[in-house]
């Protein structure tokens, strides 16, 4: 029985190993399928989202890829300000396999470029379409990673899912929960933005995510609301800040954001 | 002529309200202009003018140009440099206003894409906002935005043209107001012409004259004549159907048209027509913002109407906030407007306050929430009504800097009467109303009366015997005047009280507890006596941790608080360690693990402040035990882990107000598990 007991704790202590050499990409056959360059990235100014080539899976609806990309593109382009950069990587043929194709150095790069979010995805129906958003700057702090799974009702061609992905706006959520921490670590002084951006983040993803979200999506509210209170803190004890935060009474910040 | 380099070739101002439709942008022709685009701005322009026939007194024009030429802040820009050097003419009266529609527009397949922009303001540019003067001081509000991003529309096939073209042609002119007088048809634009002429050129429609149902228009070309409009439920132009943003345009002009006179109750209830029949359209013909505008546009409406108007408006300010409860402006609109409606007897003084500091975490540069903050301070600090230290408030406000300069907050909403922005009176606030209890018993959240409340074991207090009286009864406040008032508290929860903190709403930092060492079993009274007549606030510390505020209850002559089950869910979870922790600063919580497999465990405090192993999940081998020194005394949430399964055990609100040791078996871990969650405490040894 202790024997047993001591195999498990090796098998135990092995996995985990095995778990964190993949995870942070240490060991190369994992992260072997590089991820072909998004080749605007660098040469375009601002805060930057790329839209990777979505995957059809139901033949379908393949012939109306181009007008799904094109059209999920015109949309976030209609919802940016100019201080934004959308990018389509998609004619680059950029598609991630999933999360192993993001290495810590890549994210770090990135990040850097101020680049914010990257999207990809698979359409398999008009009623399941997954999409996968990488947050960029979120991370050092927090799981980058998040993956939705849309079942939109009464979509019947290639052309609706066209429609229904160019009213989406749960991207932007990401978008602006992204920039606020980029901006915070880049730009001194620049709490005011950053409140903003993760409130109305906040907001948008609390409406999407709907009474029940997942641990992921719960898990990114919450780093969401604790990075806008540590945000709201700062500002308070920054000597150099006068903005509007300042003036939230101490009490006030410990109710809402029970800090000590 | 007509071009968006020079607006003002079209544009006079004469009318209320000017719409302009700019060509939309098609990402296909990049930065030249487009056949597709301007087609889209001309059906946008005849059909609002259609729409707008019934209201009067507006001009609708179409500008021509190259996107960079016609990018919407910059025409709106020379717009505002156009109003603020040429003065009105004398006869015009009210604000001028302009709607701009604008946006993007995408050939895909046999569909057209069209995404609407309306931006649109008073002349010169000027926020939608109402001021609220409430006992001496200005509160202030402004609509969420201006600048509305529409929903995506897709048009199938040639549908534009298919309505565009019938409507011109059924827009017959009349050389009198009279059916039987000459007739020919109003020279529209919607690309019939040589494409040349039509990209290059704007033109416009001006209503000059409204005469029962007959409207004087005049287009750019200068030839006048009369149209009658249609009348009921029909009269809006089919081109609506598929733009249904022109209903939120027609509300928009409706709106400003009513503004310019408020007592014109036909015109308003144009506005108010147009306004309701933007929110009637299905949920996904528009965004959640722009029915929040819709909404906050008609509120406004109805609050320069009359204040018996009041109520109505704030429950429409109240639908807009909740649709939008990113949008600060919309919550401050919505808060100012409540205040001005119910003076401080929804929201206390306390709450509203309370309730901008929040908003203002959302906008910390909102220059009318920071001088929203400083006028309830103000008003709180003149009467001492509140427990909120207002003197170190305004001196926060004071010391802020927008953009490096100074608010000068007594002047922030002062009289601008180019701005025509409504101020209104608000309800006087009548503070002794509001603080003063009913005459006899208040239960907090109990239903039973005072006889019975009576009628248990009460002891008595005096507070002159538990702290330092003169202290207490030197407060310069003008709420804790005199001794001489009694509380008695009935504790007929199921948990004892420990404590009972007390503080006069004046001065907050006096805090004493009334019980002492004394505990409030459950079931039992205790009455305080010889407390200062005035306001105070308490704080009610249960043995679960649990903490529940009494604020600005009136104490005078004899009070009685029941304090019920009822009324604890409401309360806030507190960390018991500030109050009590048997003595000990710290405490030691072990955990053996005398399970068959690996787990681990986080520990963190209900509210989440303190979190063990800094938020970390902690491994327990099996047959081990895990030690977290160093832990403030409280009640945890412990979550346990399966290391190999998705097995997951969440233990709520267990104390560990001493050292303990909680043991985990096979057989209870495997019960939690099952459950998935539990209130049942760890077995402990």
């Amino acid at each position: 029985m202790r024997n047993n007991d001591a195999a498990r704790v090796f098998a135990a202590s092995a996995l985990k190993a095995l778990l964190t050499l993949i995870r942070f990409c240490l060991i190369p056959l994992s992260c072997s399928a590089q991820l072909i360059p998004c080749q605007p990235v660098t040469s375009v100014t601002g805060y930057k989202i790329l839209l990777d080539e979505l995957r059809l899976h139901d033949k379908n609806l393949a012939s109306q890829k181009e007008a799904i990309m094109d059209l999920l593109f015109f949309n976030m382009e209609n919802q940016l300000s100019p201080s934004w950069a959308p990018i389509r990587c998609d004619q680059d043929h950029r598609s991630p396999a999933g999360e192993q194709s993001f290495d810590t150095n890549t994210i770090t790069r990135l990040a850097e470029r101020d680049v914010i979010l990257e999207i990809w995805g698979d359409i398999n129906s008009t009623s399941d379409i997954l999409l996968n958003y990488v947050l960029y700057p979120v991370a050092p702090v927090a799981n980058p990673f998040i993956r939705r799974r849309y079942s939109p009702a009464d979509l019947k061609s290639g052309i609706d899912v066209a429609d229904w992905l160019g009213r989406l706006d749960e991207w932007k959520g990401y978008a602006l929960l992204a920039r606020a921490v980029r901006k915070e670590k880049k730009t001194a002084l620049s709490f005011d933005d950053t409140v903003a951006d993760l409130q109305e983040a906040s907001s948008l993803l609390k409406a999407r995510y709907g009474p029940s979200p997942t641990r992921p999506e719960s898990a990114l509210l919450r780093f969401a609301e604790r990075t806008r209170c540590q945000t709201i803190d700062a500002a308070r004890q920054n000597p150099h800040y006068t903005g509007g935060l300042k003036a939230i009474p101490r009490e006030q910040l410990m109710r809402e954001c029970k800090i000590d | 002529m007509g071009s968006c380099a020079q607006p003002g070739s079209l544009i006079d101002f004469e009318q209320g309200v000017t719409v302009i439709t700019l060509p939309f942008v098609d990402p296909a022709t990049q930065s030249a202009t487009s056949v597709l685009g301007t087609q889209v701005a001309a059906a946008f322009q005849l059909g609002t003018f259609a729409s707008l026939l019934k209201q009067g007194n507006t001009k609708v024009v179409r500008l021509a140009g190259t996107p960079s030429d016609c990018n919407p802040e910059s025409v709106l820009a020379k717009l505002d440099q156009i109003t603020k050097t040429k003065p009105l003419d004398s006869g015009s009266t009210g604000p001028r206003a302009v709607v701009l529609v604008s946006g993007r527009v995408m050939r895909l397949q046999d569909n057209v894409y069209i995404q609407t922009r309306l931006m649109f303001t008073k002349m010169p540019i000027h926020p939608e906002e109402i001021r609220i003067e409430i006992d001496g001081q200005r509160l202030a509000g402004q609509i969420a935005k201006q600048d509305l991003q529409m929903p995506l529309r897709r048009i199938a096939g040639d549908a534009l043209a298919s309505v565009s073209v019938p409507l011109s042609a059924g827009l017959q002119v009349h050389a009198t107001p009279n059916e039987g007088s000459e007739v020919w048809v109003l020279p529209v634009n919607v690309g019939g012409q040589q494409e040349e002429s039509f990209l290059r050129s704007g033109s416009s429609y001006t209503i000059l004259e409204s005469r029962d149902e007959w409207r004087l228009v005049s287009s750019s070309s200068r030839k006048q004549g009369w149209i009658k409009y249609e009348t009921g439920d029909a009269s809006d132009p089919p081109i609506t159907d598929l733009l249904p943003e022109m209903y939120l345009i027609s509300g928009i002009a409706g709106y400003f048209s009513c503004l310019r006179d408020p007592d014109d109750l036909q015109q308003c209830a144009l506005g108010f027509q147009a306004l309701n029949a933007y929110r009637s359209l299905p949920a996904g013909s528009k965004s959640p913002i722009a029915e929040a505008v819709d909404l906050e546009l008609d509120a406004l409406l109805w609050l320069v109407q009359s204040p018996k108007f009041y109520e109505h408006a704030v429950s429409l300010l109240q639908q807009a906030s909740d649709l939008i409860p990113y949008d600060a402006d919309a919550q401050n609109l919505r808060l100012i407007g409540d205040v001005s409606l119910n003076g401080f007897s929804r929201l206390s003084i306390n709450q509203a306050i309370r309730g901008l500091y929040t908003i203002l975490g959302y906008a910390p540069s909102n220059i009318r929430i920071l001088g929203n903050l400083w006028s309830l301070n103000s008003i709180a600090h003149a009467h001492s009504v509140t427990t909120v230290d207002t003197a170190a408030n305004l001196a926060a406000l004071e010391a802020v800097r927008i953009e490096g300069r100074q608010l000068h907050y007594n002047n922030l909403f002062s009289d601008d009467s180019s701005s025509n922005t409504p101020t209104l009176q608000g309800q006087p606030p009548i503070y002794d109303q509001i603080w003063m209890p009913p005459a006899n018993t208040v239960h907090a959240g109990g239903t039973s009366n005072a006889s019975d409340a009576k009628s248990s074991d009460a002891s008595t207090v005096h507070t002159g015997g538990t702290s330092n009286a003169s202290d207490a009864k030197s407060s310069d406040a003008s709420d804790a005047k005199s001794s001489g008032g009694s509380i008695t508290f009935h504790n007929v929860t199921r948990v004892s009280i420990d404590h009972i903190y007390a503080s006069s709403a004046a001065q907050e930092s006096r805090v004493k507890d009334l019980l002492g060492k004394r505990v409030l079993s459950s079931g039992t009274s205790v009455t305080v006596r010889d407390l200062n007549v005035g306001l105070h606030d308490f704080r009610v510390g249960f043995r679960d941790g649990r903490v529940c505020e009494l604020e600005r209850i009136y104490v005078g002559g004899d009070v009685d608080w029941k304090l019920t089950e009822e009324w604890r869910p409401a309360c806030v979870e507190a960390d018991r360690s500030r109050d009590r922790g048997n003595g000990k600063s710290q405490v030691t919580i072990k955990i053996n693990n005398e399970t068959w497999d690996i787990v681990t465990v986080s520990i963190a405090s209900p509210e989440g402040s303190v979190k063990l192993a800094g938020g970390k999940a902690v491994e327990v081998d099996m047959h081990s035990t895990a030690t977290f020194t160093d832990v403030r005394p409280g009640t945890y949430n412990v979550e346990i882990k399966d290391r190999f399964s998705d097995g997951k055990c969440d233990v709520s609100k267990v104390d560990a107000y001493d050292n303990v040791q909680w043991v985990l078996t096979n057989e209870w871990l495997l019960d939690c598990m099952k459950k998935g969650t539990t209130e049942q405490p760890l077995p402990t040894r």
